[in-house]
Formats: C-alpha cells, sequence, structure tokens
C-alpha cells in the first residue's frame, strides 16, 4: 500500500514540475510577420472563417447541407470586398475563440458579441449588429413577464455554453440553475423536452426557435441587454483588422445591408429552405 | 501571441475539485452498475437457454456497435421525450449499459478460459453445476478477469468526460465552462489531463496492487 502512495506522489510531483516549466518557457514573443498577415490572405486567396450553425437564422444549415443565414451572407460580401474566396469551418461556439487562438482560422462570424473579456484575447471588428438576450419560455409556466420571475429555486435555464446569453445568465440568476449546453441547439431540446423552464438567448434566435415551437413556447422579445456583434480576428492582424472595418463601414451604409437585413430577420424567406424543427 | 498564466487554475480550484468529485461520483455509480449488468450479461451469454443467449448477445453487439456519445444523447434527449430523466441518471444509465456490454465480454471469456476439465473433474465427485462455478471455476477465472476489468474501469473513467454535453457538471464539463470564461485553454485542458491522469493511474495501480496480493494465494 506505502509504495503505491509513494508512486502516486512521485508522478503528482512530476506533472507539477511540467506545469511549472511549461510557464517558464513563457517569455514574450513579438511576432515579426504580423503586418504582412493580410497580404499573406490575399496572396492564399482565401479567407477561413470559423462559424457555429444551429444560431438562427445567423447560421444554419440548409436542406441541401449548405450553410446560410445572416453572417454566412456578411462573410460572402466581405470575400467579395477583399477579392478573396471564403471557406467556412463548423466549430462548436465554445470552440471559436480558441481556434482563433491556435490560428485554425483567419476570423470568425458567429453572432458574437464584443465584450472586454474576449478583447483580450482577441481583436474586434466595429458592430456589424446590434442585438441583445431575450427569453424563450416553456407554455408550461405561462406567467413569466421579465427575467426575475424566471429566478427561483428548482428552474432550469438552459443557454448555450460560452456564450454572452450564458454570461448573462450565469451572473443575474441567483435562485434558479443554469445549464450550459454545446450550442443553443441542445439547450432549446432541453426546454422542449420539458427539463429547462426557459433559454435565455439573443432575440432573433429566440425569435425564430418561438416560431418554430409556437405550440410549446412563447418568446419575451424586449431584450434585457444591449450588445454589439463584431467580427472577431486573432490579436496582433491590425491590417486584416483594418481591412475589415473599411468594409464594415463599407457595407452598413450601402443597399445590401438592408437587403441582407430584411430577407434574414424580417421577411424571413428563407423559412422553407431551411428544414423545420418538427 | 499566447502568454501562459497558470494562476487561473488556482482561482478555479474550487470548481476543479468539484468537476473531480462529480467525475469520481459519476466512475464509482457507473463501475458498480456496470459490474452488476456485466455478470448479469455473462450469465445470459453462458446459459443453456436460447432466449438468455440471445438476449445477452443482442445486448452486447448493440452497445459495442454503436458510439457512447450517441448512446448519451439517446438516453438523454431521444428517450427524454417520453421520461423525465435527471442528466446524473442518464450519464450513469448510459455509462453502465455501456460498460456492462465490455465486462459481459470480459467475464464470459474468464468462464470459458477455465478448461472445461475442471468442472467435468468438480461433477464426477458429485458437486453441482452451481458448486462446480462457485467452488472451482469462478475463483480461477477472477484472476484472468481482473487485469482486463480494471482496463475497463479506467476506460470508463475516461469516457466519463463526455457526460459533459448533457450538461452533468464533471470535470470536463467545469474545464470547458472555464476555457470559456478565462480562454486559457492550454493551461486549463492540460491541468484537466493531469486530474484524469491521476485518477486512472491511481486506480491502475490499486488494480495492480490487488493482482499481486491475490497472485500470493496461488
Amino acid at each position: 500500500m506505502k509504495t503505491w502512495f509513494k508512486k502516486v506522489a512521485a508522478l503528482m510531483a512530476i506533472a507539477l514540475l511540467t506545469l511549472a516549466l511549461a510557464g517558464c518557457g513563457a517569455a514574450e514573443k513579438k511576432d515579426p510577420a504580423k503586418d504582412s498577415a493580410a497580404d499573406a490572405i490575399k496572396k492564399k486567396g482565401k479567407l477561413v472563417v470559423g462559424t457555429a450553425t444551429g444560431y438562427y437564422p445567423f447560421e444554419m444549415t440548409d436542406k441541401a447541407g449548405q450553410l446560410v443565414g445572416f453572417d454566412i451572407a456578411v462573410a460572402k460580401q466581405l470575400g467579395k470586398e477583399l477579392g478573396v474566396e471564403i471557406e467556412f469551418q463548423n466549430y462548436a461556439f465554445s470552440g471559436l475563440i480558441p481556434a482563433l487562438q491556435a490560428n485554425k482560422v483567419d476570423l470568425v462570424i458567429a453572432g458574437m458579441t464584443i465584450t472586454d473579456k474576449r478583447k483580450e484575447v482577441v481583436d474586434f471588428s466595429d458592430s456589424y449588429f446590434t442585438s441583445g438576450q431575450a427569453m424563450l419560455v416553456s407554455k408550461k409556466y405561462p406567467d413569466v413577464k421579465k427575467w426575475e420571475d424566471l429566478d427561483k429555486k428548482g428552474n432550469v435555464i438552459a443557454v448555450s455554453m460560452g456564450t454572452t446569453a450564458d454570461q448573462t445568465a450565469s451572473k443575474m440568476f441567483k435562485n434558479a440553475e443554469v445549464k450550459k449546453f454545446e450550442g443553443s441547439a441542445l439547450a432549446g431540446l432541453e426546454l422542449l423536452n420539458g427539463n429547462a423552464v426557459a433559454v435565455i438567448h439573443e432575440v432573433p434566435w429566440v425569435a425564430v426557435y418561438n416560431k418554430m415551437n409556437s405550440d410549446t413556447t412563447y418568446a419575451i422579445l424586449e431584450p434585457f441587454t444591449t450588445e454589439e456583434l463584431g467580427i472577431a480576428v486573432p490579436k496582433g492582424n491590425e491590417q486584416l483588422l483594418a481591412e475589415i472595418n473599411k468594409f464594415v463601414k463599407k457595407y452598413k451604409a450601402g443597399a445590401d445591408y438592408k437587403n441582407d437585413y430584411n430577407y434574414w430577420f424580417v421577411d424571413m424567406k428563407w423559412w422553407d429552405s431551411v428544414p423545420p424543427k418538427k | 501571441m499566447y502568454h501562459l498564466e497558470f494562476g487561473v487554475l488556482v482561482e478555479y480550484l474550487p470548481s476543479i475539485l468539484d468537476g473531480l468529485l462529480m467525475t469520481i461520483k459519476i466512475s464509482i455509480m457507473s463501475i458498480i452498475t456496470g459490474t452488476i449488468l456485466g455478470i448479469l450479461g455473462a450469465l445470459c451469454r453462458i446459459s443453456d437457454n436460447f432466449f438468455l443467449r440471445s438476449l445477452g448477445n443482442i445486448y452486447v453487439e448493440w452497445i459495442r456497435n454503436t458510439p457512447l456519445l450517441i448512446q448519451i444523447l439517446f438516453i438523454y434527449f431521444g428517450l427524454g421525450v417520453f421520461f423525465k430523466l435527471a442528466p446524473i441518471v442518464a450519464s450513469v444509465l448510459a455509462l453502465s449499459f455501456f460498460a456492462g456490454a465490455y465486462i459481459t465480454e470480459i467475464i464470459r471469456a474468464g468462464i470459458r478460459s477455465i478448461h472445461k476439465g475442471q468442472r467435468e473433474a468438480a461433477l464426477s465427485i458429485g458437486m453441482t453445476e452451481w458448486q462446480a462455478m462457485y467452488l472451482i471455476i469462478l475463483p480461477q477465472a477472477i484472476k484472468r478477469i481482473l487485469p482486463p476489468l480494471a482496463g475497463q474501469f479506467i476506460t470508463l473513467v475516461k469516457d466519463s468526460s463526455l457526460v459533459s454535453v448533457i450538461a452533468v457538471t464533471d470535470l470536463t464539463y467545469v474545464a470547458k465552462n472555464i476555457v470559456t470564461t478565462t480562454f486559457r485553454a492550454f493551461e486549463v485542458w492540460l491541468a484537466i489531463a493531469v486530474f484524469y491522469f491521476i485518477l486512472s493511474f491511481g486506480l491502475s495501480l490499486a488494480v495492480r496492487n490487488l493482482e499481486k496480493r491475490l497472485a500470493e494465494s496461488d
């Protein structure tokens, strides 16, 4: 028994030592080639865009298996503006910032809110969309009018892990339990299965999910937070960021933005080409 | 450029330890129910009854040929359409059924590995089938079963990380949560790997110790 214990103790010591050594190796390194990042992308002729499907109507998969949505439209406009091809890569939302940090993607367009915490590790473009948190509530709990009504012991609030909804809900709810899922689709399923009282998510998603499940849910769309969505790029990519900001400014002022906005959020003409939930 | 900063681990240590406890709890419960299922499964598989034998076969083949992640999602979200299952209950169910199928095969193989002359000799001196099983075959088979069984338990501890997808607050869920709030992916995942390593390796040392003691009785 004793030798057994010693062995484990020795192993833990080795593990700690490894951690300590890894810490020592963290000396600051400056990237010499950062100014040429945008040129490199133009030369490559391709931008790899990270996104997270299932976030209606920003990024979804249609019946043909194609990525569609407001963000996808924005990305394609950006590609046109910069004269490069756009390649999409799909991640869980919580995996998007790690993907940027590891340079697996050039930028992220995934309905991502600009927050101070995220700004510490990635850079954001100017806002391309203004949004806020809303509530999708199960019809089994008909008397909910504001978020405080949800904050009771035993209530489960489902959110998508790592989103601003997650951060807001984790902070706001003192009595209710906040359960975090990989993506808004699983959080929504938790509500439909009757395990959660409500899902907290951004206004457009709540509106769409409510439309899909109008017999079992109702929406409270009056947002209780205001959030600006931005395009995220790895830290230290000033040139690419400048190009993106130039595009955002031009795009938001132009007719394409209005068309895209109306198509995805107002008319919802895409409705029949995306598989209904039931 | 990414700067390493292990301070977050200290800050989040209480929640990491909570996650560790949850992982241990789920693993222990699943090991117990999985072993019971495995014993029942093995008894079915070696039974003379055609119905029981087929039941055992279907169970083992069905579980072994579908991914654990799908089983977890099916039990929680799929069966969740009909029954209300707490995430922890769904996790233990999924992990037990999964481990049980492999344990069935381990136990069956262990029993089959004892030469049939042993059973015949026991019967010839007047023992019943059950006496031959309990007094002669099982004591020998256990020693052969133990090493692969320990391997299966260790696999189960590691596989339990999948239950984080149904929001069970285990070690992996806690880690994902910390990464999404601090973005310290490297530090957190490395530390979590170390925790899993300590759990699994500790378990394997304990079993090795037990094996040694059993060998002394030979």
